[in-house]
């Protein structure tokens, strides 16, 4: 259930660290990079070191002043919460990757979406009670085609819905890709016997193949992404195993490469 | 040592004012600029405002193990003699400590809720913490200005505290409510869900999916809760039964009501985007009912009426409750579109409010004027119907009907397809619960209404709701069997008429069973008492409580009957489908409850909550089923001598002799009785007296019991005569009350399958069982720890002698016939310390001069009715645990009979109009025969979307 939920939350294209253009950028990206460890380090560290203390004060001394020990640690928690509080708050502190990747404002597309989820819902019931007995066949056939047509036709609502939406997520991709392109021909201009495809728009033309395949989503390294052997699917660069087919990719690698030397 | 402890203590409390003002602020900062940044801020606030509250609570721990006596509370609640885990328990012991007891469970929810939200429903999160925010804001305050655990003793520190000291009468009002505190602080999170929903306009269910495990939990604890205060009353206050209908155990039986009845309609929006509007109240009146309940115990408002002095937190309650019903209700008319699926107009919105408010802002005025204008009850209460039905009306033809002229008001709002659907039943249901909810809380608060409207005092004793609830009770319980045979969307009419056969049959061979063959066992169908009041409505109540007893049982039969047919229905139609096979067989050989239980963990999570709710179901059944067996409980009162023999119903218990034993603080006194049951030999039953040296005065009383399957026998020793060793003893024998607890362990087990994690995705089967079982033992764990640590309270206050003032635990209740315990069962003791105790079971010593006194009218052969109008004239109304029958007393029951009844009417209205929407909603669309043939794409995805559909 959560997790179709989570969805609500739909990320953006992330703002993936890009390789710096200057040192100071890149220093930035450092520390960014050092706070978030601190802070990982202080939820992960301070609780148990705060309790194993208290415990043992609580043994060798007495339990006064092991309270005192737990007071004092969840005081520095507090103040540590609200200074991460503050600091977030006043754009200072670096937000989790994953965090700085969501909206909290979602379009509004609830109602059809639950809509259609009642109706899936009912089908299941429908299901469900037919089989234990409580509905019917001649009822079940009634109700069942109610609400599949119910069901499908509020799936082609959605899909009217979101047309617009394929667009304009197809234009950000592709202006997306024609950077990606652009450090794709930097790419093949420094090494040219790979043989990467140098002209952008080709590399959207793949990259929009690739996004018919994967629900839409961008891809950066499309531009040398290791083409399946058995379905011709784009994978990540670094894939062991084809997205698509299920393929192992890099035993094709080694054995290529093993055919090279030989 | 720590000169500033108190000042500190204090300023832990302004500072988690300020931080939770911070984290609402913020909270409401990324609800109106949508920013990950800003909502990050508020998560790691609402973190440190748990952290902080923490705090609080060890500093007041550190207090208490420290014995800074300068804290008021401190020295109040404890003394240098407790050991270290009573110390811990004194932490709630008194009222300052409870409430910050409650903002502390408060922050564990919202850390667990924070943490559980995560990277989910960041739409809603702002205002789900806003809320959470706000109410850890309300008892902040109440905290820092009224009820401060660290305000200083003005006369500064003492030497020694006055020892775990719940001095008053009412100990149990201290027992019961932390250990409901876990269910009742709960149901803030659903609630917060709720308005952060009508805040964010996403009404949807999103918002009852995302809050069911924190409803479910809490309904859970709030059920826990209850039993326990039972159990308690049982075991520890020995007056032989354990619901005495007192203000502290209604006040957390009503939430517990409500939730009960939004746990099963949210089912129906879930499925048909219905009842919107309905769930969202009914949340928020279960949120209301546990600040309302909290309020009642706390303020002693309640008490009032027994000359008590109020304290100054109602005020706050008051204030936070009305703060509270406005802003829902400015909420939800704002949202009037949405709730009641019309276009979002802004001018729907306004005419919604405006119509909303010129409503309350007349019927203010109008009370107002009213209650200062001297009338007559009946013309008062003519008059405020009058006007509220004229305002009502005025209202909605002059304000909304001008301020929408124009706009399309034509909903789309679904239909059902049948009234033979669970659906229907469940707003039965509703209507029952809610209906049941209303009943107690007016008789629960009618001493203050009668008292506020006719300046006329009244106690609401357990005969007048033991008389009332039994027809209510026995409907919404069969309410609860009928409704499972129902399917969802529509039952087949085939399908109905087999479904009821094998229950209905069972019903009807107990009851021929029962009143053929009940008498000979002891328990005859009919039980007929007096009736409470003279005239036809105490007759047809009577009538109605003589056959509560055959009625109770062959509905339990029937309950058991649908529940065993469901469960064999499905599994048939899994052995059809194949799915058995999913389950090992071995598990089913080895004794079937493994292999059932592993049936039951399986289950999609909609089946498995389903069928987790039949296990409920189950185990109220059985509680049912110890309820009933009230009607034959046997009350025998004796004195015996050594070596004589007494019997009470199968028992036969044989006097040995008194017994003492002693310890460094008391004499313990027991009486031993050998007991046999039918010629068998049970054991030693010792019911004692305990003597505590700092309090010889008031000797306690220890209940002795035998429990078994069949009944428990309850013994308890008045007095011992230590020359002539003659002891008078109370016997109760008590059927079937071991059910009650036994049902409530099979309703916790499965509450727990309905709260079952669903497996995540990559996620191993075994895995997710072992997450289950750890996340369930351990929560069960924690809350039943947390909810009973009240006991070794308990344990201090009876064992350093310092409960002698309870009257209940304390003291000797002398009753010696049957025609006594009428009497004294109908008037209260008026000694003006004991609230609501009745003469039957007050053991005071005003108390028991008042019973020598009636004893002797009644010897003088002066009828009971004589005895009761004289005593009523002496004492006032005040005096009589029914109030009577007469004039605007009648209030109390008409009120609700009133509102069940147009309940009744709104159902009969919803059932009109959706029966016209039936046929619209049942006929098959033209495309539908269509598409049946010709499989398209989407044909395809939708199978494939049912697949992955799991909750």
């Amino acid at each position: 259930m959560t997790e179709s939920k989570a969805s609500l939350g739909e990320h953006v294209t992330p703002p993936e660290p890009k390789a710096a253009t200057n040192d100071e950028a890149d220093r930035a990206s450092l520390e960014a990079d050092a706070e978030r460890r601190l802070g990982r380090l202080a939820s992960r560290v301070l609780p148990p070191v705060v309790v194993i203390s208290a415990l043992a004060v609580a043994l060798t001394v007495s339990i006064a002043p092991a309270l005192l020990v737990l007071i004092g640690g969840a005081l520095i928690g507090t103040i540590a919460l609200f200074w991460a509080s503050l600091r977030t708050l006043g754009g200072d502190a670096p937000l989790a990757e994953d965090f700085e990747a969501l909206t909290v404002r979602v379009d509004n597309r609830s109602a059809l979406d639950a809509r259609k989820r009642s109706a899936l819902r009912a089908l299941k019931d429908i299901q469900h009670e037919h089989a234990i007995g409580k509905i019917d066949d001649a009822d079940f056939e009634v109700l069942s085609a109610k609400y599949r047509t119910e069901a499908k036709d509020l799936l082609r609502e959605l899909d009217l819905e979101i047309e617009p939406f394929r667009d304009q997520a197809e234009a950000l991709a592709r202006k997306h890709l024609e950077k990606a392109g652009l450090g794709a021909t930097a790419n093949a201009a420094k090494d040219e016997t790979a043989g990467n495809a140098s002209k952008p728009e080709k590399v959207a033309g793949d990259a929009k193949k690739e996004m018919a395949t994967d629900d839409g989503a961008a891809n950066d390294g499309a531009a040398d992404a290791p083409a399946c052997a058995t379905c011709g699917t784009r994978n990540d660069s670094d894939a062991d195993f084809c997205k698509k087919c299920g393929k192992r990719l890099k035993e094709e690698k080694a054995a290529s490469a093993e055919s090279d030397d030989a | 040592m720590w000169t500033t402890l108190p000042l500190f203590g204090t300023g832990l409390l302004l500072t988690v004012m300020l931080v939770a003002s911070y984290t609402f602020a913020v909270s409401l900062a990324a609800h109106a600029d949508g920013k990950p940044r800003t909502l990050q801020a508020a998560r790691f606030g609402a973190y440190g405002v748990v952290i902080l509250i923490l705090t609080t609570v060890l500093v007041l721990a550190y207090a208490f193990v420290s014995h800074d006596f300068r804290l008021r509370y401190v020295a109040h609640y404890s003394d240098r003699s407790m050991s270290t885990p009573y110390l811990f328990t004194a932490l709630w012991g008194g009222q300052d400590g409870s409430l910050l007891w409650w903002l502390f469970l408060l922050s564990l929810y919202i850390g667990a809720c924070v943490k559980w939200l995560g990277r989910r429903f960041l739409e809603l999160q702002p205002a789900i913490l806003a809320t959470c925010m706000a109410v850890v804001l309300f008892f902040a305050v109440l905290m820092t200005f009224s009820a401060n655990p660290f305000s200083t003793s003005i006369a500064g520190a003492r030497p020694d505290g006055e020892g775990l000291n719940p001095l008053l009468q009412n100990f149990y009002m201290i027992i019961h409510p932390p250990s409901l505190y876990i269910g009742f602080v709960g149901c803030t999170i659903p609630f917060a869900f709720a308005v952060a929903a009508l805040v964010t306009g996403r009404l949807d269910t999103e918002w009852i999916v995302a809050s069911r495990k924190f409803t479910l939990f809490s309904w859970l604890f709030l059920a826990i809760g209850n039993t326990l205060g039972m159990l308690w009353a049982y075991e520890e206050l020995g007056w032989g039964g354990y619901w005495g209908w007192d203000p502290v155990e209604n006040a957390a039986f009503m939430p517990l009501l409500s939730a009960s009845a939004f746990v099963h309609s949210v089912m129906i929006q879930e499925r048909r985007g219905l009842f919107k509007l309905w769930n969202v109240f009914l949340v928020s009146l279960t949120f209301l009912m546990t600040i309302f309940g909290t309020f009642l115990t706390r303020s002693g408002v309640i008490a009032s009426v027994h000359s008590f002095a109020q304290s100054s937190i109602g005020n706050y309650f008051v204030g936070f409750m009305v703060v509270l019903v406005a802003f829902l209700m400015t909420l939800v008319l704002y949202r009037w579109p949405e709730l009641r699926d019309y276009p979002k107009e802004a001018r729907l919105r306004k005419a919604a409010m405006a119509t909303g408010w010129t409503v309350v802002g007349v019927g203010i005025a109008a009370g107002l004027v009213l209650t200062n204008v001297p009338m007559s009850g009946a013309v008062r209460a003519a008059i405020v119907s009058a006007v509220a039905a004229g305002t009502v009306f005025a209202s909605v033809e002059l304000v909304f009907r001008k301020m929408t002229a124009g706009l399309d008001l034509s909903h789309r709002r679904p239909a059902i397809e049948s009234l033979w659907s669970r659906e229907f039943t469940f707003v039965l249901n509703n209507w029952g619960l809610l209906g049941f909810m209303l009943f107690v809380l007016v008789a629960t608060t009618f001493p203050m209404i009668s008292e506020a409207f006719w300046n006329e005092k009244v106690t609401v004793g357990p005969p007048y709701y033991n008389a009332w609830v039994q027809p209510i009770g026995l409907t919404i319980f069969s309410l609860m069997g009928i409704g499972s045979l129902f399917g969802w969307k529509k039952t087949s009419d085939a399908a109905l008429r087999k479904a009821f056969f094998f229950p209905s049959l069972t019903f009807v061979v107990v009851l021929v069973l029962h009143f053929a063959l009940g008498s000979r066992f002891g328990y005859p169908a009919t039980v007929f008492t007096d009736p409470i009041y003279p005239g036809p409505l105490g007759q047809v109540l009577r009538a109605f409580n003589g056959i509560t007893p055959v009625l109770g049982i062959s509905l339990c039969a029937f309950n058991a009957a649908v529940i065993v047919q469901e469960f064999a229905l499905l599994f048939g139609a899994r052995r059809k489908t194949g799915a058995n096979k999913d389950v090992p067989k071995a598990l089913f050989y080895a004794g079937f409850l493994p292999g059932f239980l592993m049936t039951l963990v399986t289950l999609p999570p909609p089946s498995r909550r389903r069928y987790g709710g039949y296990v409920v179901h189950f185990g109220i059944t059985m509680m049912f089923l110890g309820f009933t067996g009230a009607s034959w409980n046997i009350n025998k009162e004796t004195t015996m001598s050594p070596g004589q023999t007494y019997k009470v119903d199968a028992y036969d218990l044989q006097y040995v002799g008194p017994r003492m034993e002693v310890d460094t603080s008391k004499r313990m006194i027991f009486a031993d009785l050998r007991v046999q049951k039918s010629g068998k030999d049970m054991g030693l039953v010792t019911p004692a007296k305990f003597i505590y040296k700092r309090r010889p005065e008031s000797p306690t009383t220890e209940v002795a019991m035998l429990h078994t399957i069949a009944d428990d026998l309850y013994v308890v020793v008045g007095a011992i005569n230590p020359q002539t060793k003659v002891a008078s003893l109370q016997i109760h024998v008590n059927p079937l009350v071991g059910w009650i607890w036994f049902g409530a362990i099979i309703l916790i087990f499965g509450s727990v399958v309905c709260m079952w994690p669903e497996l995540r995705p990559n996620e191993s089967r075994a895995w997710a069982a072992a997450r289950g079982v750890a996340g369930a033992a351990a929560s069960i764990t924690l809350g039943v720890v947390l909810a009973s640590m009240p006991a070794p309270a308990f344990a201090q206050s009876a064992g350093n002698g310092t409960a002698g003032a309870s009257s209940l635990h304390s003291g000797t209740v002398k009753i010696e016939n049957a025609e006594e315990r009428d009497l004294f069962g109908k008037l209260r003791c008026m000694c003006g310390t004991c609230p609501r105790d009745l003469l039957s079971t007050c053991a005071c010593d005003t108390a028991e001069e008042t019973r020598e006194r009636l004893r002797a009218r009644l010897k003088a052969g002066e009828a009971k009715d004589a005895i009761i109008l004289a005593y009523a004239k002496e004492y006032g109304s005040a005096a009589l645990s029914i109030p009577p029958n007469t004039g605007a007393m009648r209030a109390i029951y008409m009120v609700p009979v009133a509102a069940i009844v147009a309940g009744a009417a709104g159902v009969v209205v919803l059932m009109r109009r959706w029966r016209k929407g039936e046929g619209a909603a049942t006929a098959p669309k033209g495309s539908a025969g269509a598409t049946k043939d010709a499989k398209d794409e989407y044909d395809r995805r939708l199978d494939d979307e049912l697949r992955e559909l799991d909750d």
